[in-house]
């Protein structure tokens, strides 16, 4: 059912009437009135009910005048009708003297007025069909407002609840009136009785203040405001409630990571003072400072220090797990030779294998390609292995440190260490790595050490995106295995020598060396030094396409950067020379005296696509060629 | 049978020259007295001071031909004798070997550019003691 009449939004015309009276005499009459009292009504006039419904539907209408005596439809069942029929057209009821109550009950059934037709004067009929529409427009509005009310409020109820934040309102006598679901969350009591409970908090207005909430079983830590608001024009407090306990646990185990690493690393430092003296005092007996030593004596001696070096080897073990607990372990990934570092690593470790009458050997796959990790954590990784082979392989075995290409995982190379030790049960292969794991050894070698060689490897291998594993059986031995990933110069150029540019402009690499140039020490440039050059050097290529090309391991004196680039040459010259001007201004820089230098080498021509062996080839020479120094001396 | 006698093939003497002095800078005393030992079996004659502004003096009093610096020293700490040291002008610059139980990630480049020849983490091996002062007191030469 249509209704089209909407309430009173038609331009300024006169408001239309629609009589529906039966009685031709009464409907000239009324006409009549109407107009001789000059009403500014548009008159429309139906003698039956269908009719009216009909001229009520095809047009619109303002105000009904209606006689409840009509022959197709009588009484309060008409003014049901039409009020069905057109709820937003208000009706105004005509009566005969005899049907008083009839009128009353009619405004009951909506119609807006009743009048009397025998005792019938303009002014009151002009009056009560002008207030009828009146009183509809302000009804519609009321309704209107009452729908976005409701809405609003349904829109603040769905916010209030939904909020993550536990919001109570609390009265002058400290009983809650109010709560939302996230208190009701929070404090685990249903919402009938966190209502009128007493708060049990101090409140004081404008105040952040952080309190335990009890419930149960558990300790909540929480952040808490108040404001004062008038609630139910009452004055009262508004309390938001927010859960901190997770950010609180997570910042005071920080800080007590920060405070045990800080505590090791002091406690560290402290006792190598007297470790030290006591190296001093018996390296100067046995070397003979204090008079001439039996053979005995050295002997007992050189066990001394030993020891000496063993304790001074588990501080560092601990430092390094006070790092890597507090997340501080640092890596310097570097294009590295693993056969390099097996080589050193085996060398160093040669002669506590032979005094252990232990055979250490290796066997590294020719033509392994490079690695991409830090080359001092890889060889710390491979010696706490060894050691750990070492300890726990009876005299006359072997130890074989391999290498190759991981069979399993391409863009890996596996470093395995195979020992004919006792092995050791699946139990503890699994745990081996964890911290403080020390399996029970059954060998004459004590089972000394603090346990922590293993696990350090793990956190140092899995920090680089490598696995380490051990396969291991009782009585024949383990096979310890980690992998670091491959370095892959062409998969990293690329995207260079693939652009578009390439072609047109050609490829250059841009070297910047920064270093020391008189300083004859062998040395890298400190860790934090290497970082900050490294970030000034991305910042000042950023604009380019480029590619940094990680740095090369064992730099010493200084550190060179490659960046590989398809930018025209005077974009490159002058990112060099700002770059020049970056480098001067740090701060570093100058506090270390480092001289820069820069290089600008063609890779491959302009006008053609670069050939892809030919520009690794000279790329792999340039990034080699880092002899700043002795350039100078040519 | 090995015995071990004083390691005389080390150690710096020539008929031309005296026997080279060495500072030791350093206010521990057992370390002290242990650097000492060693020195003197090196033959090197020694000195010692305990402290910055004492080690200063003395290295500018006596003019020893190398120094042994702790870094961790009361009164100024080993960065001051460094400072103190390179602010003499006209003199030739005594060559300064930092000794210390710090971490030498970053201080050993701190050290060497504030003046010091080279930087030895302590507990010092001796062999590398022993190639540091050669190598220091070769370059006066």
């Amino acid at each position: 059912m249509s209704d089209r009449n909407g309430g009173g939004m038609r331009p300024a015309t006169r408001p239309r009437l629609l009589m529906i009276e039966d009685n031709p005499d009464d409907a000239v009459l009324l006409r009549a009135t109407l107009e001789g009292a000059g009403a500014a009504f548009e008159i429309l006039h139906a003698s039956r009910f269908e009719e009216a419904l009909a001229m009520i539907r095809a047009q619109p209408i303002d105000v009904l005048l209606l006689d409840l005596h009509l022959p197709d439809s009588s009484g309060l069942e008409t003014v049901r009708r039409c009020r069905a029929e057109a709820s937003r057209i208000p009706v105004v009821v005509m009566t005969g003297l005899r049907d008083l109550s009839l009128g009353i009950e009619s405004v009951r059934c909506g119609a807006q007025d009743f009048l009397v037709k025998d005792d019938l004067h303009a002014d009151r009929l002009v009056n009560a069909l002008t207030h009828a529409i009146e009183r509809e427009r302000v009804l519609l509005c009321l309704r209107e407002s009452a729908t976005l009310a409701h809405r609003a409020e349904m829109g603040l109820h769905r916010i209030v609840h939904g909020v993550s934040d536990a919001i109570v309102i609390v009265d002058t006598d400290n009983r809650i009136t109010f709560a939302n679901q996230a208190a009701v969350a929070l404090f685990r009591i249903p919402a009938l009785d966190l209502v009128g409970a007493p708060f049990g908090y101090n409140l004081a207005a404008g105040v952040e203040s952080d309190i335990e909430i009890r419930t149960g079983d558990r300790t909540i830590s929480a952040e808490m405001r108040v404001v004062d608001v008038l609630w139910e024009d009452a004055p009262a407090r508004l309390v938001t409630l927010r859960d901190v306990s997770e950010r609180r646990e997570a910042a005071e185990r920080r800080m007590q990571l920060e405070m045990t690493g800080e505590f090791l690393a002091h406690v560290s430092h402290e006792l190598r003072t007297p470790l030290s003296s006591v190296y001093q005092f018996v390296s100067n007996v046995r070397d003979g400072l204090a008079g001439p030593v039996t053979d005995g004596q050295a002997a007992q001696l050189d066990i001394a220090l030993r020891n000496v070096d063993e304790a001074l080897a588990m501080f560092e073990q601990l430092l390094e797990v006070a790092r890597a607990e507090a997340g501080k372990l640092r890596f310097d990934p570097r294009i590295g030779d693993v056969a390099h570092a097996i080589e050193d690593v085996v060398g160093v470790m040669e002669s506590r294998a032979e005094s252990a009458d232990i055979r250490l050997t290796f066997d590294v796959a020719p033509d392994l390609p490079p690695m991409l990790a830090d080359p001092a954590r890889v060889r710390q990784v491979l010696a706490n292995i060894i050691g750990n082979s070492i300890k726990f392989t009876s005299d006359g075995g072997t130890i074989t440190v391999r290498a190759g290409l991981d069979p399993d995982e391409p863009g890996a190379i596996r470093v395995s260490v195979e020992d004919t030790g006792c092995g050791m049960n699946p139990e503890d292969a699994k745990s081996v790595f964890e911290r403080l794991y020390q399996v029970e050894n059954g060998l004459h070698r004590s089972r000394r050490g603090l346990g922590l060689g293993l696990f350090i490897s793990r956190e140092l291998v899995t920090h680089q995106n490598g696995r380490i594993w051990v396969e291991s059986e009782i009585g024949r031995g383990s096979v310890f295995h980690f992998t670091v990933p491959v370095f892959f110069l062409t998969a990293v150029l690329r995207p260079i020598l693939e652009d578009a540019r390439a072609a047109r402009h050609g490829v250059h690499l841009l070297q910047i060396h920064a270093g020391w140039p008189e300083h004859d020490g062998d040395e890298q440039l400190p860790a934090a030094l290497r970082r900050r050059l490294q970030t000034v050097v991305e910042a000042g290529v950023a604009g380019l396409p480029h590619v940094l090309l990680p740095n090369l391991e064992g730099e010493t004196n200084g550190l060179t950067f490659n960046v590989l680039t398809c930018a025209p040459p005077d974009e490159l010259a002058r990112v060099r020379d700002a770059l020049d001007v970056a480098l001067q201004n740090e701060t570093i820089v100058r506090e270390f005296e480092l001289a820069t230098r820069f290089r600008l080498e063609p890779v491959s021509k302009p006008g053609r696509a670069p050939d892809e062996p030919e520009a690794v080839q000279r790329i792999e020479k340039l990034q080699s060629e880092g002899r700043w120094l002795h350039e100078d001396a040519h | 049978m090995k015995t071990h006698t004083r390691p005389a093939e080390h150690g710096v003497m020539t008929s031309e020259r005296r026997t080279p002095r060495i500072l030791v800078i350093e206010d521990d005393g057992d370390t002290r007295r242990a650097l000492g030992f060693r020195l003197r079996a090196e033959g090197y004659e020694t000195l010692f001071a305990m402290d910055a502004l004492g080690g200063v003096q003395v290295a500018l009093t006596e003019h020893p031909d190398l120094i042994l610096l702790d870094l961790g020293l009361p009164a100024g700490g080993g960065y001051l004798v460094l400072e103190r040291l390179s602010q003499v002008a006209g003199a030739p610059q005594i060559p300064v070997i930092v000794v210390s139980a710090r971490e030498p990630a970053r201080e050993r480049a701190t050290a060497i550019r504030a003046g010091a020849r080279t930087y030895l983490q302590k507990p010092v091996r001796n062999n590398a003691l022993r190639l540091a002062i050669r190598h220091a007191l070769m370059d006066l030469d």
